[in-house]
């Protein structure tokens, strides 16, 4: 099924990825961020915070946005 | 919440700055200059097999025929790049109802969302931030919308403390990562350049929060152990509050190594609130130290009391009698002269 997912982690990704039917936030945010910890990030399907063990279905609007990002002094 | 007509305003505004604008079917001029260059070329090498195989010149047309195909092949694969870039729907920012979810999903994930038509401004109030132990305070982010799809988040986007704590001698920073209103993104940049071209603002309100409720200690305008600190009104060095000492004359702060402590009364004070005894060089609390007739300044241990006009004197103008200089020179004038002693009579 097709997700419209944004990646705000790094450099920026929003567009529309194939994922296998029935898949979790969880597993799916595994999949994208192999490693990396959902504590740090903040999950929204289709604008709302979602549970870990939501479904995904076809269509949602999926934001992944690190919580915790390094600035700098330019 | 934004009522209904500022809202429908605010996204019909909105989708007409991030609309894009498409591109002529036309292009890329490159490929098909080169498409009419090939096509020009195949019609040559079209007419020179024609004329090799009415002269029965076999060898020739086989040739040509294969330069021919090779050609066509290039010519196919132009020709399909230019079908995927005419049939390619340019890129389009968001539509009105997509801004109308935008702008809640903001309200939802910041509350009050504020917006100034005059400044083309929209502003939203993070929580008070507090990084290892320093208050900053609450800050209002304000997306400035004028730039369009196309404006970097460095120019889009300030960052305004509002109960502004800031460190000691520098009136532009408010926050490590901050300086006169702007965030330097760090990380984040890229991620909030891209969000604003794509009318992501609930994405890019979310990525400067991020970075305010972060400390990157390795590039920071202010680091956070030097925050709370001060600077040593004598030598200027920096000097942390709980190390900071006060000159009991001036309240200006003091480091370690400055301020000195009068010779009468033990207080600790500033170059400036002290003044040298003019005897004994030692430190005083200024204004405390006697002025004599001849203008100097002289701490109490350094005066002495004449014993002939019983006046208060510098010790070092009294002579070895304790005298002053007056009374020494009257006690010259007033003496007999010298007896001379009788010479010895001598017999005649």
């Amino acid at each position: 099924m097709k997700l419209f997912y944004i990646n705000n982690d790094g450099a920026g990704f929003a567009d529309n990825v194939e994922v296998e039917d029935g898949i979790s936030v969880a597993a799916f945010f595994a999949m994208k961020l192999p490693g990396r910890k959902a504590d740090d990030f903040l999950i929204r399907v289709n604008r709302l915070p979602t549970p870990a063990d939501q479904v995904l279905q076809a269509g949602d609007r999926i934001s992944i946005t690190p919580s915790k990002i390094e600035g700098a002094a330019s | 919440m934004l009522p209904i007509p500022t809202l429908l305003r605010l996204a019909r505004r909105l989708e007409i700055l991030w609309a894009s604008k498409p591109e002529p079917p036309t292009r890329p001029e490159r490929a098909w200059a080169s498409l009419r260059s090939q096509l020009t070329e195949a019609e040559s090498l079209r007419w020179r097999i024609e004329q090799a195989t009415a002269r029965r010149l076999d060898c020739a047309a086989a040739c040509l025929k294969q330069e021919l195909s090779t050609l066509l092949k290039v010519m196919g694969q132009r020709i399909d790049e230019l079908r995927d870039h005419c049939d390619a729907t340019p890129p389009r920012g968001p539509d009105r109802c997509e801004w109308i979810r935008e702008l809640r999903h903001l309200e939802t994930e910041f509350g009050t969302v504020t917006v100034r038509w005059t400044d083309t401004v929209i502003r939203i109030v993070t929580e008070p931030i507090e990084l290892k132990g320093v208050s900053l305070g609450p800050f209002a982010i304000e997306f400035n919308w004028s730039g369009g799809p196309s404006a970097t988040g460095s120019r889009a986007v300030e960052v305004k403390a509002l109960k502004p704590n800031r460190p000691a001698g520098r009136q532009d920073v408010t926050h490590p990562h901050v300086e006169d209103d702007i965030l330097c993104a760090g990380e984040a940049k890229d991620a909030l350049d891209q969000a604003i071209a794509d009318g992501r603002l609930v994405d890019a309100f979310q990525l400067v929060h991020s970075v305010l409720t972060n400390y990157n200690p390795h590039s920071a305008y202010v680091s956070l152990n030097e925050w709370d600190g001060s600077h040593c009104a004598q030598c200027g060095r920096r000097i942390r509050s709980e190390e900071a000492s006060s000159c009991e004359g001036c309240d200006c702060d003091l480091c370690d190594e400055c301020g000195e402590r009068c010779e009468g009364c033990d207080e600790l004070r500033c170059g400036d609130c002290t003044e040298p005894c003019d005897v004994c060089r030692a430190r005083h609390c200024r204004g405390s130290l006697d002025t004599t007739a001849r203008g100097r300044a002289v701490c109490s241990d350094c005066r002495d009391v004449c014993p002939g006009c019983q006046a208060s004197f510098p010790k070092d103008e009294l002579d070895s009698d304790g005298r002053c200089p007056n009374c020494s020179s009257v006690e010259e004038t007033d003496d007999p002269a010298p007896e001379t002693e009788a010479a010895e009579a001598i017999p005649l």
